[in-house]
């Protein structure tokens, strides 16, 4: 028996192989064109460059399903099709004019996009998601999967069931929403309108908000870290239940007993920064 | 000027606050360079639309009747359906109970703060979650098992902080901050099965 499976591998392996189907097309589009991009199992990398085109090169096995790419002008359409419950994975590489319209659709395939300035919209379900660059919108959701944004984008939008989150740069309008995944906000731009909020994840922001702006961190058990500038102008309001707050802004109350609010303002006319949780430990702290 | 340097004085142009030299460099550099230029651009729309934002919103009175008129001839996806039919019971309920708040803090009495309009929020996020349930119940055999799991591992999550949150509020029945809390929660276990829903929906 042994033989014959041997020889039976030996001559179906160079098949298999060659029947994964190598891709490489090319369409021209407008150079803000919407494109919409379906791979939901293995790899999709999106690069945005200078070029009124879009490129795909990449391998699609038999069992992934039937690669399609169409459309012209003002938008197009690319991925894989498949009526299998479980396709296998395809990876594709992807360029698209950089202010193009992005909009990718995944199961648990992993995401990268970067170099696009137009919008972009990510969902996926295990598929890990990391954007790099400047795009004006940001929109990552998923279940399982991290979501990566490291972008000086002014609107951001994450969510995921119990993936970590982690936003490095992007400023402007924020939000970040998980259930039992962790949060990080690492911004380098300052925060118009916030909202960072968990179930039982912990909660990090370092940042700045900017005069005037907003922000609210909630979680139910998860601890929440708030880093802000030592100049950062503010009004705190501070609640946890039943965790404990420590307040290394304002020297007046270093820490502060269970259950009681803590209301105390850095300067006058500046953000408003209010945390709530109900039995996450709280520390504010100055970067 | 380079490109960092505009990126860290954005906040302060928008907001008026670079002196006459420090403003004269950033706008001779935005103006060259395509990429702050999109990024000033942005930020210009972003900024007034976010200022303009109201603080609150008052509904307007045939708020259901209008939703109902859009449902009904546009026969939306299933999950579309349930999401809006979730968003008006929870819209009808938070705002009628922000009304009376409203109404009553505006005739310089004490506001009641959670007690008499719990109930009624309350009802309104079980309403909407029941709504997605019945919709994802209808969806479920096109998700996957790992998904499933996901969402039932990640509902019990949630279901174990309301019930601690509502049993804190029971006890300090006037405590907002309590109720927020409580409300984050459900606003947390409805935006989940939105959005598992929306998944059956396009699997």
């Amino acid at each position: 028996m042994r033989p014959i499976v041997l020889t039976a591998v030996l001559v179906l392996a160079p098949a298999s192989i060659s029947a994964q189907q190598r891709i490489e097309r090319r369409i021209a589009v407008d150079a803000a064109a919407s494109i919409r991009i379906f791979n939901l199992n293995g790899t999709t990398r999106v690069t945005g460059w200078d070029r009124d085109s879009i490129a795909v090169t990449g391998s699609v096995p038999p069992a992934a399903g039937r690669f399609f790419m169409g459309g012209t002008g003002p938008a197009a359409k690319v991925g894989v099709f498949s009526d299998s419950a479980a396709p296998a994975g395809a990876d594709l590489d992807i360029h698209v004019p950089r202010g193009a319209t992005v909009w990718i659709k995944s199961f648990t395939a992993n995401v990268e996009v970067s170099g696009v300035v137009g919008d972009i919209d990510i969902s996926s379900v295990t598929g890990s998601i990391r954007v790099d660059g400047a795009p004006r919108r940001v929109t990552a959701e998923a279940m399982d999967g991290t979501i990566d944004l490291t972008t000086r984008a002014v609107y951001t939008r994450a969510k995921t069931a119990s993936g970590a989150i982690t936003i490095r740069g992007g400023g402007g309008d924020i939000t970040a929403s998980t259930v039992s995944g962790i949060i990080r906000y690492l911004g380098a731009h300052k925060v118009i309108t916030g909202r960072l909020e968990s179930v039982t994840g912990p909660v990090t922001f370092e940042g700045t908000v900017m005069r005037g702006g907003t922000l609210e961190v909630e979680t139910h058990d998860g601890a929440i870290d708030l880093t802000v500038p030592p100049d950062q102008l503010a009004d705190f309001d501070v609640t946890t239940f039943a965790g404990s707050v420590t307040n290394a802004l304002n020297r007046e109350s270093p820490v502060v007993p269970k259950g009681k609010p803590v209301r105390f303002s850095a300067g006058s006319g500046g953000a408003r920064i209010t945390v709530r949780t109900f039995k996450g430990n709280v520390r504010v702290g100055p970067g | 000027m380079i490109c960092n340097d505009v990126r860290e004085r954005l906040d302060d142009y928008l907001a008026g606050a670079l002196d006459d030299e420090m403003r004269l460099a950033f706008e001779s550099h935005a103006a060259a360079c395509p990429e702050c230029s999109a990024d000033l651009g942005a930020a210009n729309v972003l900024a007034p639309l976010t200022a303009a934002l109201p603080r609150s919103i008052e509904p307007p009175a045939d708020l259901w009747s209008g939703i109902a008129g859009r449902l009904a001839p546009r026969r939306p996806a299933r999950w579309r359906m349930a999401a809006l039919a979730a968003a008006a019971a929870i819209l009808l309920v938070v705002a009628s109970s922000a009304a009376t708040l409203w109404f009553v803090h505006s005739r310089g009495e004490p506001v009641p703060i959670a007690n008499n309009s719990t109930p009624a929020i309350e009802a309104g996020y079980v309403d909407a979650s029941a709504a997605l349930f019945r919709a994802l119940d209808s969806e479920r055999s096109r998700l996957a098992p790992a998904t499933v799991a996901t969402l039932e591992r990640n509902l019990a999550v949630i279901d174990a902080a309301i019930a601690e949150s509502r049993a804190a509020l029971a006890g300090d029945p006037d405590n907002r901050a309590l109720a927020a809390i409580l409300w984050a929660s459900y606003r947390q276990k409805v935006a989940l099965l939105e959005q598992v829903t929306r998944l059956a929906d396009q699997t």
